[in-house]
């Protein structure tokens, strides 16, 4: 919905925006619509809606605004109560000619021909954005009148707040369409919550709107929306007044069988929302935090897919060099390179190279005692094993505080010990042991086989302290 | 979930978090009500299509520390123990229980994994039991991991589903509630009917009904269900139990096994170890919940408030029209109105009357009775129904005069009506008159006049509202 209003536009890069006003534009034209709906059960929608009915009948009685005296026909020749079209070419032809006489009509004139015409058997589509004129034209009219809106399963909370208030301020009840869960957990178990940031929208829309409104719509002979020429400029002229709608079907089945309404068709956006001031209109308070347009949550206002903190750290780490063997995330590939490097420019000057984690505490593993530790399923104690190289400044950097944990955990059930998995060791530490870089720090349960790698860079005492304690 | 951790608690009233939702699950009685009317897919074969997804996704992302995990026991087990009785198997996970009892999380999990392999799954609510996930993640075992999805989740737990998917290599299997009975309960009492009935309709409807058909589909499930959330059922949390409630894939009563490898573990060491993992979690929690649900359960709001609401109670304080409360017209207006009435009536004669200018025409009862019978009119009128002796009338005296030469030669007629004393009656029932004063616009077309309902009665204000509806 392309409108300036005074308020804060956000302009959003990479929105993939599928708002709902925008989204029935598309509907026109949309492919996607004509997909037969297989393997998904129908509920026969039709006794729903009218259950639905009674209670919008019931509520409205108790509440009926002072206006609600019945509209009396202002046409000098009455026409009949219903129009029954023989033909699909004759009805369309009868839209033709009402949409010419309709150009120059006001909305309101619109909306009460709308409603004149189909009675119970019309509602508007009410998605949740500025479109909440077309019930206060509606309300004018004094006409009773049907509304129903697709609750998504993902909208903004405001516009949940939205919906609630609308039914207030005008006494009504809104018939929600909400998607099939079947539908829904085929896409989100296969292709996750946001594969619309991924797959582009088509597929989720299809499952969590177009097939609900079809289901809608089948259950209605007409329907209006608050499609504007405005929001679409390269088809200014292909929205008619009314028309029969081009793609879905109504309550006859069949093409043809459901005429489109749309009163606010040449009317701009700014009219619209000198409309809803002046008429005291409740509006969704996303207007007035800057959002224009209005759908599902994660399209209104986008974020970059699976970005999270964890990700950003990583890129942090990785200009900050807190580990040997860079670019963790090429593991199998540019790791090996990185140490082969660094162990071929170190490996001659290893001899000249002290080693380090020397302490009475500290239990210096063989090849093979590790190996047998690695095997072993029971053990009597657990053990803290350190992967290191004499040479990684990091693991020299961290000398101090293991020291200092061995000294701690002494007789305290905890064995404390290190491997030094440079040079020859290195293949064997990185197929068997996990390591990516140095150092890396594993815990040895006492009744598991399979070490717990430490995730964290934190190398202090009381980090490593937690880490022992919250596995023991 | 009551719980101390290091950030602002946010006490919030009417809360139904979703790890307290699965705390009173053991004592429903709704839980048992039959599905009624409600289409039930064959889940057993969408949940093994997954399956088949979780496999392929996971051979390509196979964690370093996925090797298979060797059996710790000494005395090896039969790998899958068929009871003959419902008896018998109640009494081995009552011993096992007990087995258990001051065995780690990792430990329990690792049994659970090892005994039930692919027919067990983690419910995961978004909350701190993600800590549930990073067990599962430590035995190296597969795991399958469900979680409830209401349609009505706070933006932030959609995310953290989807990071905790990624950062673990896994597919949630998301359960989502039926349509049909969602739509009964929203279009019959609204989106927050949980605010005036409770919340146990709505629960049914979005959590119970779907996780049933999860559990249908399971024979064991793992919670992250604490002693420490439910101080007065302490003792009746036990680490693995027959699940009292719940129907598994075998069908009937005992057909489901309850682990609750977190039992007697605290929140704070929750915590803790979320942290030293570095496991990722809501980010909800940094913004002060403490209890994490469906959005309009974990931050309440009262129901149908919004600014219409306010700026009418702020109105009354303000007295901007004659005639008080509104709200109640039919009563206490028409007393207000005759106390009013009486009063000045006898003091009409010597108020001047109002809006005398040449472009006001000033309608009699036949002509604004004409006016209103009319469907068709050459011009739309401006009526305003007033009382000269109405403060807010005169207040507006010269927005209104000035609006009627502004309007003049436009084809828009400008008139009044005075709606006091003997007119009252007839304004009221046929012109919608609630106080002073009404504005009304007769559109051209259309015999139904349309009342001005704001009380901004300057000029422009008076001219948007004419040349929107003209």
């Amino acid at each position: 919905m392309a409108l300036a209003v005074s308020t804060t536009s956000s302009s959003s890069a990479a929105a993939a925006a599928a708002a709902s006003s925008s989204f029935f534009s598309r509907l026109g034209s949309s492919s996607d619509a004509k997909a037969p709906q297989i393997g998904s059960f129908r509920f026969p929608e039709r006794p729903q809606v009218s259950s639905g009915v009674v209670n919008l009948t019931q509520r409205r009685s108790s509440v009926r605004p002072l206006n609600a005296e019945p509209q009396r026909n202002d046409s000098v020749v009455p026409l009949a109560a219903t129009i029954v079209a023989p033909e699909v070419e004759k009805e369309k032809e009868d839209f033709e000619q009402l949409a010419k006489d309709l150009e120059n009509s006001s909305p309101l004139e619109i909306m009460d021909k709308a409603l004149e015409k189909f009675g119970n058997d019309i509602a508007i589509a009410f998605s949740g954005a500025e479109d909440v004129a077309l019930i206060e034209y509606a309300h004018l009219t004094g006409r009773p009148y049907r509304v129903f809106s697709l609750d998504t399963g993902r909208l903004n909370p405001e516009t949940y707040k939205f919906f609630d208030a609308v039914e207030k301020h005008y006494g009504i009840h809104i018939e929600y369409m909400f998607p099939d869960a079947v539908e829904v957990q085929a896409l989100v178990r296969t292709k996750g919550l946001f594969s619309f940031y991924e797959d582009g929208h088509q597929e989720c829309c299809r499952v969590r709107k177009v097939r609900p409104l079809r289901r809608a719509l089948k259950g209605l002979k007409a329907w209006i929306t608050g499609q504007r020429k405005d929001q679409s400029p390269g088809t200014r002229s292909e929205i008619p007044i009314v028309q029969v709608d081009p793609v879905f079907e109504g309550l006859d089945g069949g093409i043809g069988s459901l005429v489109k309404w749309n009163p606010v068709a040449n009317v701009n956006g700014l009219d619209i929302w000198n409309f809803l001031r002046t008429m005291n209109v409740p509006v969704n308070s996303l207007h007035s935090q800057g959002y224009v347009s209005i759908g599902c949550e994660p399209c209104t206002r986008p974020v970059l897919p699976g970005q999270h903190e964890r990700e950003g750290r990583w890129w942090w780490e990785d200009a900050k060099a807190k580990e040997c063997g860079l670019h963790k995330g090429n593991l199998k590939q540019e790791d090996a390179a990185q140490l082969n490097g660094n162990g071929t420019s170190q490996g001659n000057g290893s001899a000249t190279v002290a080693d380090i984690f020397i302490s009475q505490n500290v239990v210096s593993l063989s090849r093979s005692g590790i190996e047998n530790l690695a095997k072993l399923e029971n053990r009597k104690e657990h053990w803290l094993v350190v992967l290191y190289a004499p040479w990684c400044r990091f693991c020299q950097a961290m000398e101090e505080s293991y020291v200092d944990l061995a000294e701690k955990l002494a007789r305290s059930g905890v064995k404390v010990a290190k491997f030094r998995a440079d040079g020859e060791q290195k293949e064997y530490a990185k197929s068997e042991l996990q390591l990516g870089s140095f150092p890396t720090i594993l815990l040895f349960p006492k009744h598991s086989s399979q070490p717990i790698k430490y995730p964290s860079e934190k190398r202090d005492v009381d980090s490593l302290t937690a880490f022992v304690n919250a596995l023991r």
